[in-house]
């Protein structure tokens, strides 16, 4: 069989083929078959061979595929520092926590040191009772740096009032700290 | 411009840039346009069991050097050239481990069984050994004409030789395959 001399036409099978071509593109070609013996017969080898590759392509997992890419590049999250310490709440949990460290091991040396130097002597008894905390149990000379001859009964109670104060706020240290830190999911 | 199935909502350049600006479902639609036809070319190029395998590592590897992709070019082409690439590493590979000679790709015509799968009748038996018995050249020619529709200008560039080369190579593969299939 002789080959078409409508290279055009020809040219364009493999396109037909896989319905690349458009409607009056197609038509076009459709038409030519129609009269065309030769390019009908080759027309219909490009067919088979196309079904011929279609059987030997197996189905391709796309999922699995799109399992395996690269995240796109605008949903990566930024690279960042580690968040609990980059955080205003973590600096301040650290300031909370040394300053509490500081407070409770102030307070027992000054016990020890009030043990020490004092512990028998007239004059420097415990200002309060046995229920007092440690820190409220300072000798009251190395406080306010006066005689405790030289206080009045008003300069005393303002002096255990700042004593309770100081010890609440040693009691209340630990219990603000363990709440940000047990919940930090760091860790820290 | 002419309508053709390849007329989609989006073009695969607006994709890559749907992609490139956090949209992952774009990597879907590309991965679904181009997925069937890298593994079609993969299995013309003689590829058997690790088609799958090999789509799959095409499209990594794509994804990951994305920002290089220049629009100017087909993306299926880009990604068909390195489907092709991969697949002569491992080859290579392999034969390394065979202790065989440097792989030549124009080399597999004789271990081409790619289309050895079931034909219901003479005819496709025959079309199917006439299109194992064209030299790999040919048979790469032929099945980026036909399966993909791709231009001469493009398959001279995905293999490595010029248009006119790649339309006499198409040319010889059609008429070697017409005179098996009627003259048989």
């Amino acid at each position: 069989m002789t080959e078409c001399d409508n290279d055009a036409m020809r040219d364009q099978l493999p396109l037909l083929v896989r319905g690349l071509r458009s409607t009056n593109e197609a038509t076009q070609l459709k038409a030519h078959l129609a009269e065309c013996a030769a390019c009908a017969a080759e027309f219909n080898v490009l067919e088979r061979s196309a079904r011929l590759f279609d059987q030997a392509t197996p189905r391709i997992d796309t999922a699995a595929i799109l399992a395996k890419l690269p995240a796109a590049p605008g949903s990566r999250p930024a690279l960042t520092v580690s968040h609990g310490r980059s955080r205003p709440f973590g600096l301040r949990r650290y300031a909370l926590a040394t300053a509490a460290s500081f407070l409770l091991v102030a307070s027992l040396s000054l016990g020890a040191l009030r043990e020490s130097f004092f512990g028998g002597k007239p004059g420097t008894d415990i200002v309060g009772d046995s229920s007092t905390p440690m820190v409220a149990m300072l000798p009251v000379g190395l406080v306010g740096g006066n005689e405790l001859g030289e206080l009045g009964v008003d300069d005393l109670e303002t002096l255990l009032k700042e004593l309770d104060q100081l010890e609440a706020t040693v009691a209340a240290e630990p219990v603000t700290m363990q709440r940000p830190v047990s919940s930090a999911p760091e860790g820290l | 411009m002419p309508l053709t199935a390849q007329s989609l909502p989006a073009t695969d350049t607006e994709l890559i840039a749907r992609w490139q600006s956090g949209d992952q479902r774009a990597a879907a639609l590309l991965v679904e346009r181009h997925a069937t036809p890298l593994a079609r070319f993969a299995a013309s190029l003689g590829v058997h069991d690790e088609v799958d395998e090999l789509v799959q590592d095409t499209f990594v590897r794509a994804f990951q050097s994305l920002d290089t992709f220049r629009a100017d070019s087909q993306l299926r082409t880009w990604l068909f050239t390195i489907c092709k690439r991969l697949l002569l590493d491992r080859r290579r590979a392999e034969r390394r481990r065979r202790d065989v000679a440097e792989v030549d790709e124009r080399d597999a015509a004789t271990e081409y069984d790619a289309l050895d799968v079931m034909v219901g009748d003479e005819l496709a038996e025959r079309l199917r050994n006439a299109v194992n018995g064209l030299t790999a050249l040919q048979r790469e020619v032929f099945s980026l004409r036909v399966n993909e529709g791709m231009a001469y200008s493009d398959i001279a560039s995905l293999v490595g030789s010029t248009e006119g080369a790649c339309r006499v190579h198409y040319h010889n593969a059609l008429k070697a395959i017409k005179e098996q299939v009627h003259n048989d």
